[in-house]
């Protein structure tokens, strides 16, 4: 499936992300303690990841092996990021305490992350997909060219995907 | 944001091609080492008697390939998430290797010098541009060992930055190769592995 999806196959690819999220939750699921992060935001990291680096994956090796590979790095990755904001030395502590109250982006979901994307590209996303709409299409309605809109598409997944990295990082 | 609605997202945004870390170092690689060689030869000069002494620069192209595909077939191999980290470990055995065949075929090794220092700096300078292709491509991959990553993108950097250098260095005796190129291959190579546990995160 993962092969259709790379030749192009919208369909076979859209059922090969729906296959692989079961595993990559359970995963998840089991490698976070509960209440460390929240789990479907590490599992919506690790989709994006699958999607962004599916060229280091080698179609002639099983996937099963790079999957496994990206699933726990993203989870070591969330598990390090709670580590370091559950043991803040008191000293850093005391600091933080004493300074304005935080931006409040640790707790951001990717509703509020898609939020934060400038405005023409969280058109574009949520055009493209709620309302189902062709590249073509969005590009008539915001006088872009296709292309502008896939590359403009393609930049707020890497944006999405910056965000998730960036978080209380 | 559901997930089924990242992954519509996802789909719609599949007629982008990924970059792949091989393709970005083609087009990155060769501007970066043409950099380091004009720099070399406007900065630093070819020795005066380069024609003449090809043969005796054969050493050190010799030690630039072997540490050079060794560091880039190890990084490439990184840059896969699922990478383990023996084999590229076991193939680093290659350098210490290659310095003690130097310094016995030298006979000794070469002692502290003004040409060893100018070889510990220019060395890593030269690998510097070719360094940075090389963290680019890499960035392209999915690399979960970042710090070794770096560290043999380090490695390929100084095996290509070191027959560059031997345009304009006089040393040519084993003792000297063995130890201060090697060095200055070390030298690179922590570099590497610095530069590459921040930029290559992911």
């Amino acid at each position: 499936m993962m092969r259709a999806g790379l030749a192009g196959d919208a369909a076979a690819y859209r059922a090969l992300l729906m296959a692989i999220t079961p595993f990559v939750r359970a995963v998840v699921r089991r490698a976070l303690p509960s209440g460390v992060a929240d789990a479907e935001d590490v599992v919506q990291d690790v989709l994006l990841a699958v999607h962004l680096k599916r060229g280091t994956w080698d179609p002639a090796l099983p996937l099963a092996p790079w999957l496994a590979a990206v699933t726990r790095h993203k989870a070591i990755d969330a598990l390090r990021r709670a580590g370091s904001r559950t043991t803040v030395p008191l000293d850093d502590l005391a600091d933080v305490l004493a300074e304005p109250a935080p931006p409040e982006h640790a707790q951001g979901d990717a509703a509020r992350m898609l939020a934060a994307l400038p405005e023409r590209a969280r058109r574009i996303v949520t055009a493209m997909t709620l309302e189902e709409r062709t590249a073509a299409e969005v590009g008539r309605e915001l006088q872009m060219t296709e292309t502008a809109v896939r590359v403009a598409l393609h930049r707020a997944l890497k944006g999405l995907a910056a965000r998730f990295g960036a978080r209380s990082g | 944001m559901r997930t089924d609605d990242l992954i519509e997202i996802m789909v719609h945004d599949m007629a982008t091609a990924p970059a792949l870390p091989r393709a970005e170092l083609q087009r990155w690689l060769l501007p970066a080492l043409l950099a380091a060689l004009a720099g070399i030869v406007v900065v630093l000069g070819l020795r005066a008697d380069l024609t003449a002494a090809l043969s005796a620069t054969g050493m050190k192209w010799s030690l630039g390939v072997v540490i050079a595909g060794v560091g880039l077939f190890a990084a490439l191999y990184l840059a896969r998430p699922e990478a383990g980290s023996r084999a590229p470990l076991m193939a680093l055995a290659a350098v210490p290797a290659a310095a003690a065949v130097l310094i016995i075929a030298g006979g000794s090794a070469a002692p502290f010098s003004f040409a060893a220092l100018k070889c510990l700096l220019a060395v890593p300078l030269t690998a510097a541009l070719p360094l940075a292709a090389l963290l680019v491509a890499l960035r392209q991959g999915a690399v979960t060992r970042p710090a070794l990553a770096g560290g043999f993108a380090g490695l390929a950097a100084a095996g290509l930055a070191i027959p560059i250098y031997a345009l304009h260095c006089t040393e040519d005796g084993a003792g000297f190769v063995g130890v201060w190129y090697v060095a200055a291959a070390v030298l690179t190579v922590v570099a590497g592995a610095i530069a590459g546990s921040r930029v290559l995160r992911w």
